[in-house]
């Protein structure tokens, strides 16, 4: 190939690389902040249910688990969890656990306060019917006040960050501060702050202004203040599709 | 063509390109002692990533052995020289994916696929991660399994005919070496970093370099510089070797039949990635798994026939199927793919019993067992290489047919006491002699199984029958690993139902009985493996029974 011919090769690239970057409406006037905020709950508050996932990062969330024998070194902490939530009160997820370095995974199941769990480390896969995280029902996901649309209405110092890929889907980024007290629903009971401001990100799909993901930072307890703070990962997708969340037998494993 | 040169030159090009053949073959066995660690530090849980993990093994394992089927004949028709760089360069590039399985371009583009194209949810990042190091490890074994046949024909440019045999011992050698070797440079190393990894960063640091601290990606890393001063050395060494360009047509039908063949049975005898992922328990991969499995080995098949039909009408094909009408060697090719089967359920058992023994899930106690089983696992490997001498000198003696059957009816022994002993709490000594007693089973067919196929091939069939021979036992090892992986996960499932099936249990007693039922099913598949190892060895005692000659050969090459 000659010189001439590759350089008009490398504009060509060039050109179709700023194309790409450059966003697919500069024109298009900078939507208000609170306008994205109140459009993307007003959906989460109408949704009749939502898949969701939950990954957590930096600082370990510890869980107890009572009557799991442990040696002392290896607590269990929460890593993640991906689950359907159908309105008003039925919840289903699989979570997984560090115990250690090495994690587990058990299946969960509640059904207003009742919760069913199984696990192959935890009950050798059998369906318990037992709370496997104290205190949480999941009425609470769309309570008023509680509830995640709730406590995402209440950010506080909100701005528009831009526009941001979220893997192939297009989204804006708000950024603001949420009182700690309210984030009991957004991460299903186990975050350990409970006063202060917690810096959060919503992010609302540009194409159906709906809520796709939030990231709250949690900073880490008092007596590891120099550690990593925990970062919680909320991916929601597959709003209002039908799901089908029944109690397990007891005792069994299917 | 061989050229005038001293052979202290000759000598010289063969050490350079024979450094990456050995680093390549030892990133055949290197992640088997130290897969726990790697899906530890995913951040994955090890039981429902077990089967997606292990294709960071048998991927490798078929990637090396498709690549080593065809590289020779590329190299015959584009130059030793261009397609040992390029093959380097692949290596070299696998390398560095598998260490940046976490880059934030290669993690979007990773979703954008599933997304576009799949037109799926896209997987977790932990789960992209290990995808992008099972590519990687993929991408590496191409260029390492590549790199053996065409050194092997660079012996054939380098030295005169009457001067070939040490050479080509010593690429046989150096692969051997790498391979057994791997496990417990991988485990010695991963204990070494992590034991003494900051003491590492720190001794970087007083040099003036800031170093993050060594891990399992470490050992990936370090191909790297390896590869870049034998790519270096090669490109100047190779520039004036001319290996003999042919015009023949390079077999591509037969060639991509029989990728799709081996990968199709590979997958299709293992539950697939994609569905393992989304399922949304181990019941819905068996039943998602099943369907597409069954699709899967169908269209191997297919493959697999369409193979046979091109490699009979081709003029040049890539493996000449006349070759097997002869006894030995299709006896042989048989042996030896059992051989790797039973080899790499050695290889996977025990560091799955050294890592469900320890006593706590810390950091430690993982690094620990890496280094334990890869300790156990030379048990395996370095008795095996050194039976093939003993092997050898009863082939020349005695025939092929008595060291291949003693071999494998030793193997066979090994893995009944294996089965019949291993428990939660064998002592680690008592599973070395029983991994020694199947490596020296094994080793002893190496010998008489690769020179009844060479004596038998004419001249010059004899390059793609040497390769060959170390194909069908690697394809061995990847239809092991991709079927019994499967087998072990859902009979685990079956055993732990079972021990927990002990009437009703309350709540704190179930959470204390399933912790001590998860280490018993876990055990007892591990015996139920040595078992099926038994089983196929036996199988393949009856084969070697059926192998003839050596002992008259060798009597009638002395007294001619």
């Amino acid at each position: 190939m000659h010189t001439r011919e590759l350089l008009a090769l490398l504009a060509l690239v060039v050109l179709a690389i700023s194309a790409c970057g450059s966003g697919d409406s500069a024109s298009e006037p900078t939507p208000d902040p609170h306008t994205l905020l109140q459009d993307g709950v007003a959906q989460l508050q109408n949704a009749s249910s939502f898949k969701y996932e939950i990954d957590v990062s930096g600082y370990p969330v510890e869980v107890p688990i009572e009557g799991f024998n442990l040696s002392e070194d290896a607590g269990v902490s929460f890593k993640y969890a991906s689950g359907e939530f159908k309105v008003p009160d039925r919840l289903s997820a699989r979570i997984q656990f560090r115990v250690g370095v090495l994690s587990t995974t058990a299946d969960l199941i509640m059904m207003d306060d009742e919760q069913y769990f199984r696990g192959e480390l935890l009950t050798g896969n059998r369906w318990l019917k037992a709370e496997l995280i104290s205190g949480f029902s999941p009425a609470v996901l769309m309570a008023q006040p509680g509830g995640i649309a709730h406590t995402l209405s209440t950010l506080t110092d909100l701005v528009l960050v831009g526009r941001r890929d979220l893997d192939g889907q297009s989204a804006y980024q708000l950024r603001g501060q949420v009182d700690a007290g309210r984030i009991f629903s957004l991460t299903l009971g186990l975050s350990r702050a409970t006063s202060g401001l917690l810096d959060i990100e919503v992010y609302v799909g540009v194409r159906d202004r709906r809520v796709v993901r939030i990231t709250l930072v949690e900073p880490p307890p008092e007596w590891a203040a120099d550690a990593e703070p925990t970062t919680w990962l909320i991916n929601i997708s597959d709003y209002n599709a039908p799901l089908n969340i029944e109690a397990p037998a007891v005792g069994g494993s299917g | 063509m061989v050229r005038s040169r001293s052979p202290h030159t000759s000598w010289l090009i063969l050490a350079i390109v024979s450094l990456p053949v050995f680093v390549g073959a030892l990133d055949l066995t290197i992640i088997s002692a130290v897969l726990p660690e790697v899906i530890v530090s995913l951040d994955l849980p090890v039981k429902e990533y077990l089967d997606q993990a292990s294709w960071a093994v048998s991927g490798y394992l078929l990637a090396y052995a498709i690549s080593m089927t065809f590289a020779g004949r590329l190299s015959d028709q584009f130059g030793r020289r261009t397609v040992y760089i390029i093959c380097l360069l692949i290596f070299m590039g696998g390398s560095y994916l598998v260490t940046v399985y976490d880059s934030p371009a290669l993690n979007s583009w990773l979703s954008r696929f599933y997304r576009d194209v799949l037109g799926q949810t896209p997987p977790r990042t932990e789960e992209r991660y290990l995808y992008l190091v099972i590519v990687g490890r993929v991408v590496q074994a191409f260029g390492a399994g590549a790199m053996v046949p065409v050194t092997i024909a660079l012996v054939g440019d380098l030295f005169s005919p009457d001067r070939r045999a040490r050479p080509l011992g010593v690429v046989g050698a150096v692969d051997t070496l790498g391979w057994v070797l791997g496990h417990l440079y991988g485990g010695v190393m991963v204990r070494l970093f992590g034991e003494h990894g900051q003491a590492i960063v720190d001794a970087f640091a007083r040099l003036g370099f800031t170093v993050a601290r060594p891990s399992w990606e470490t050992l990936f890393v370090i191909n790297i510089p390896l590869s870049a001063l034998a790519l270096g050395g090669a490109w100047w060494v190779l520039r004036d070797v001319q290996g003999p360009r042919r015009a023949e047509r390079f077999d591509v039908p037969g060639t991509v039949l029989l990728v799709l063949a081996l990968v199709g049975l590979n997958v299709g005898l293992g539950a697939s990635p994609e569905t393992a992922s989304t399922a949304g328990s181990f019941e819905e991969l068996q039943r998602g798994g099943g369907a597409y499995r069954t699709w899967l080995l169908v269209g191997a098949g297919v493959a697999f026939a369409l193979f046979l039909a091109v490699e009979a009408r081709v003029r040049h094909p890539l493996i000449r199927l006349d070759m097997f009408r002869r006894r030995n060697v299709l006896i042989s090719s048989l042996t030896n793919f059992l051989v790797g089967f039973c080899l790499a359920i050695g290889l996977v058992s025990a560091p799955l019993l050294v890592n469900f023994r320890m006593e706590s899930p810390t950091s430690q106690e993982v690094q620990h067992a890496a280094y334990i089983a890869g300790v156990l696992l030379s048990g395996l490997t370095i008795p095996m290489a050194l039976a093939a001498v003993p092997g050898g000198w009863l082939s020349e003696r005695r025939g092929y047919r008595l060291p291949t059957a003693t071999g494998v009816s030793l193997a066979t022994i090994g893995f009944v006491l294996a089965g019949a002993s291993w428990q939660s709490d064998t002592p680690y000594w008592l599973m070395g002699v029983q991994m020694a007693m199947i490596g020296i089973g094994l080793g002893l067919t190496i010998s008489p199984v690769g020179t009844a196929v060479l004596n038998e091939v004419d001249e010059d069939e004899r390059g793609i029958a040497a390769a060959l021979i170390l194909v069908l036992r690697l394809i061995g090892m990847t239809v092991a690993i991709s079927s019994l992986t499967i087998y072990a996960l859902e009979r685990f499932d079956v055993l732990l139902a079972d021990y927990m099936a002990n009437g009703s249990l309350s709540v704190e007693e179930t959470l204390l009985a399933s912790q001590t039922a998860s280490l018993e099913a876990a055990v007892a598949v591990i015996r139920e493996l040595q078992f099926i190892g038994a089983v196929v060895s036996l199988i393949a005692v009856l084969a070697a029974l059926l192998m003839r000659g050596g002992r008259q050969r060798s009597q009638a090459l002395e007294a001619g």
